[in-house]
């Protein structure tokens, strides 16, 4: 179980670092004489949020869609090992510690919903 | 500053925390935030989703190492997780119901209380000889690998104290942005009494699931900037892989000691912050 966890980890990094950093480089190759100013959160960012709007972006080639795609790829990875390990201790045959996973992957895909 | 130098710096001090994150169990969030905040006059709840970012990044870079070693032990991860989730729940409907300043003070004080504990693990503890009856119900007992050869089998203490305290991580974790290793690590050395490789290992791989719980409501609220996350994450990843490789070279007891002083350095900045309120909005 380990091991195969290990290696969804390895290659989900791996897409999501080459994402974050080929978004990076491409902003940075724009914008890299401008004055940062991160004192106040920006209200526009709040737009720029939903999945949709994202897959749209990256497919346009836009480097802020392009790390946005990575970001969620790095989210992604986190509910696959999840499954990975209910998937596995359902095997094993160990019905608590896959209740378990299974909880904590009903929590974390359904809290961005919950309006608090 | 330009957004190069700006996004150039941030890289480095991403890295340096991957690095001291994977050695201790820390998420490295618990020092990236203060700094970002006062060292580079980064709004909080950027900062706290900048370091959400690095903990996921670290959870996930560092347990690739630890779990093909074998250190991790995921049955009492995952149990002491759900604590961690419960708890992360409560905290984040906090974030909006406290002011930014108290949120420092908080903070600052948390620092204090992990600077301490990060100084207090001692490794020449006896090790257990007793499990508790939940660990041998749930058969959390484990083996870890010894340096040269062969493994070294553990015993697992104080179940239901260890789960509490990770409820209360788990609310700090979503109220701060951080991974709150230093209490997960808490959790699993002093309370479970486990090796410290193997504390340091679960503890680096569940901060990053605590840490999505909180991630999803940050992004909603568009607290998530991307460029500042670009240069976090890489830096984090190339530092806590580095890290996680070093594990068993490391003199701990160096780096335990100067993560304590450096993490005092930031608390003692950040309470002193929020008890001006020059961060409130």
């Amino acid at each position: 179980m380990r091991l195969v966890i290990s290696r969804l980890l390895f290659i989900g990094m791996l897409i999501s670092f080459i994402l974050i950093v080929t978004g990076g480089l491409l902003y940075l190759s724009q914008h890299s004489n401008d004055l940062v100013d991160y004192q106040h959160v920006h209200k526009q960012a709040i737009l720029l949020s939903s999945l949709t709007t994202v897959l749209s972006g990256a497919i346009a080639l836009s480097p802020i869609s392009i790390i946005q795609l990575g970001l969620v790829v790095l989210f992604f990875i986190q509910i696959l090992r999840i499954i990975l390990m209910a998937w596995f201790f359902a095997k094993e045959k160990s019905l608590l510690f896959c209740g378990m996973s299974l909880f904590i992957l009903f929590i974390i895909l359904t809290t961005p919903f919950w309006h608090v | 500053m330009t957004l190069l130098i700006f996004f150039s710096l941030l890289f480095c001090i991403s890295y340096i925390a991957g690095i001291l994150g994977a050695l201790t169990g820390l998420g490295g969030g618990i020092v990236l935030t203060p700094i970002l905040v006062t060292l580079l006059h980064i709004d909080i709840y950027y900062a706290m989703g900048a370091s959400l970012i690095a903990v996921m990044t670290a959870s996930s870079g560092t347990s690739i190492a630890y779990l093909n070693k074998g250190y991790t032990n995921l049955r009492i991860g995952l149990f002491l997780e759900t604590g961690a989730v419960i708890g992360a729940l409560i905290g984040a409907s906090l974030i909006t119901m406290l002011k930014p300043n108290i949120i420092t003070g908080i903070f600052g004080m948390v620092l204090l209380v992990s600077a301490y504990l990060t100084w207090y693990r001692r490794e020449d503890q006896e090790p257990a000889t007793l499990s508790h009856p939940w660990a041998i119900a749930m058969q959390l007992e484990g083996k870890y690998p010894l340096p040269i050869s062969g493994m070294q089998s553990y015993k697992v203490q104080k179940v239901p104290l260890a789960w509490v305290i990770m409820f209360i991580a788990g609310i700090l974790s979503s109220l701060l942005g951080i991974g709150s290793g230093a209490l997960k690590v808490l959790a699993m050395d002093q309370a479970m009494r486990l090796p410290y490789k193997v504390a340091t290992a679960t503890s680096n791989f569940i901060i990053g699931i605590t840490a999505a719980v909180s991630v999803g409501i940050y992004f909603a609220r568009g607290y998530i900037d991307p460029v500042l996350t670009c240069s976090v994450m890489s830096g984090v990843l190339l530092g806590s892989v580095t890290g996680a490789k070093m594990l068993h070279r490391i003199d701990t007891q160096i780096l335990r000691l100067i993560f304590s002083i450096v993490i005092i350095l930031l608390a003692i900045q950040m309470i002193y912050q929020g008890l001006l309120g020059k961060l409130s909005m």
